[in-house]
């Protein structure tokens, strides 16, 4: 719990990073928000794979998992800032036993990650109720698909610390998720087998946006949390043998 | 209390540290010297648990870093001033260490009054002085109230003032018994507060004595001058004694006492405008010695 609470503190001291990137978030859902009602010809069309639902509403939620994006940088940023700013040495100096930060940090990069949606679920809620408040109809599958923004951001965020602890690099772990992203992933959709179980993939299936080729949600879930568990081990290991010099 | 073994480490082809031993006695303030790039980060680092070594082993009380149950209870640790978020103030930055030691909010409030940053501490990082910075990493060291102190150039970046309240601050803390293993490259400043140096260079071992000690060896001459100086030369000369410079009317002894110059002044008649003893500097012992390892 102590370094859970330290972890924590972190975040809420450096105000100016986090706030920069909350209204960088903000800024992006409301653009999403807006354009997404402005554009909504009032029809009812098919839901999701799993979570039907009115294209208005599945929209919106879409427009909220745009937060997904800034939860995984937050999460390069729990991870990397303390190796940018040299605070790293105290924490080591704290916690000697390393795992136990690389641990902690994944945690706290999952629950920033999920607090992310908070404020971007709330300003998309705000404005439709606002804007177009007769027509959201919110029910139990609404709510599910909400809750699973939540989840994805919480695994985006773990991912992210997770990669950020093994680069040690602000911009390098971010060109590394990028060029996986825009390259890699693209480059192996060929072998559909091996590629819905890629990890924006697998994301996808968590998030249930990924169309018929996508896994399912429990699929996607595993996968997804497969992958947070090995980088997680694979940053253990780098963060051991790296000298804090 | 601290344990440097066989310790060696490499970044890739420079040898940082080569083959060191020594121990840091228990209650003592021990002087870590050594020119730019002798080694001193590295070791230090090493007995932190920062730094992996590729040979040998770093204990302090008896275990590695890692192995210690509490840490910041038993080792408090000042390295670069820079290692600070430059957003976050200085007592969010003491309360984020505190937070993960289990340490209360009134001990960092305590631990700012002393290093006298109380005032400075709502302020961010980023506008802090060097000197500022060095107190808020003392402050982060005293945290826990810890029985050793490791202290990389904590003089860095202090004013007068400054370095006179370290100094001070350092006999305190010796005095409760603590014990400190201090690198600095301000030798005037270190000669002041050491009980015992370790020298290094070149990542290897150089010397570990008490400062006492190598004051004594590097020596030290007695400066007389007079107007009758052949005289007052053939007088010492006379008596055993070693003139080794002699300028117009200074003499310059290695040897001797002022006690033994000035009596045989008196006994010859001889006239005396100055006598007194030169005493060697931390500085010079250490230039010698290092010298010496230089030329090795």
């Amino acid at each position: 719990m102590r370094l859970v609470a330290s972890e924590l503190r972190k975040i809420w001291t450096v105000p100016r990073t986090v706030l920069g990137l909350l209204l960088a978030e903000l800024a992006i859902v409301a653009i999403g928000t807006a354009s997404t009602i402005s554009s909504d010809t009032g029809s009812t069309a098919p839901g999701l794979i799993e979570v039907p639902t009115s294209p208005l509403v599945r929209d919106l939620i879409a427009a909220v998992a745009a937060s997904l994006l800034f939860a995984f940088i937050l999460g390069v940023l729990i991870a990397t800032w303390e190796y940018r700013h040299g605070t790293i040495s105290q924490t080591f100096l704290v916690t000697p036993v390393r795992e136990r930060v690389v641990a902690m940090k994944i945690l706290i990069g999952g629950l920033a990650g999920a607090a992310l949606v908070v404020p971007a679920l709330a300003l998309m809620l705000v404005t439709a109720e606002i804007w177009v408040g007769d027509r959201l109809d919110f029910g139990g599958h609404e709510v599910g698909l909400i809750a699973r923004v939540f989840l994805a951001a919480a695994i985006i965020g773990a991912l992210g610390v997770a990669i950020g602890l093994c680069t040690a690099r602000q911009l390098g772990a971010i060109i590394v998720a990028f060029a996986w992203a825009v390259f890699v992933e693209t480059a192996l959709s060929r072998w559909e087998s091996l590629w819905r179980y890629l990890p924006l993939r697998a994301i996808d299936g968590v998030l249930g946006t990924g169309g018929e080729d996508a896994v399912s949600f429990g699929r996607g879930l595993l996968t997804s949390v497969v992958y947070v568990a090995l980088l997680g081990a694979l940053a253990v290991v780098l963060t051991r043998r790296r000298d804090i010099t | 209390m601290i344990e440097v073994e066989s310790l060696t480490k490499r970044f890739r082809k420079t040898v940082a540290v080569d083959n060191l031993s020594f121990k840091v006695r228990a209650g003592a303030i021990s002087a870590f010297l050594g020119p730019n790039g002798a080694g001193k980060t590295t070791t230090l680092r090493v007995v932190l648990g920062l730094v992996r070594p590729d040979a040998g082993r770093a204990t302090v009380l008896g275990k590695t870093y890692r192995e210690l149950a509490s840490p910041p209870h038993e080792v408090g640790a000042v390295l670069e001033a820079s290692s600070f978020h430059p957003g976050r103030t200085g007592r969010n930055h003491l309360l984020t260490v505190a937070a993960a030691a289990g340490i209360s909010s009134a001990r960092v409030d305590e631990t700012l009054g002393l290093v006298q940053l109380t005032n400075d501490a709502g302020r961010r990082v980023g506008g802090y002085s060097l000197g500022m910075r060095q107190r808020l990493s003392l402050a982060a060291a005293l945290l826990g109230d810890p029985k050793v102190l490791v202290l990389d150039e904590p003089a860095n970046g202090l004013d007068p003032q400054g370095m006179r309240w370290l100094r001070e601050l350092l006999r305190t803390l010796a005095a409760e018994g603590r014990t400190i293993l201090i690198s600095s490259h301000v030798l005037a400043e270190v000669e002041q507060i050491a009980d015992e140096v370790v020298i290094i260079h070149r990542g290897r071992f150089v010397e570990q004595a008490s400062t006492a000690e190598l004051f004594a060896r590097a020596g030290g001459g007695i400066r007389v001058r007079s107007p009758q100086a052949a005289q007052l030369r053939s007088a010492l000369e006379g008596a055993g004694l070693s003139v080794s410079s002699a300028e117009g009317d200074l003499l310059v002894l290695g040897d001797g006492t002022t006690a033994q110059v000035g009596e045989l002044a008196a006994a010859n008649g001889l006239v005396l405008h100055e006598l007194a003893a030169e005493k060697s500097t931390l500085e010079e012992a250490f230039l010698e010695l290092t010298a010496h390892e230089t030329t090795r």
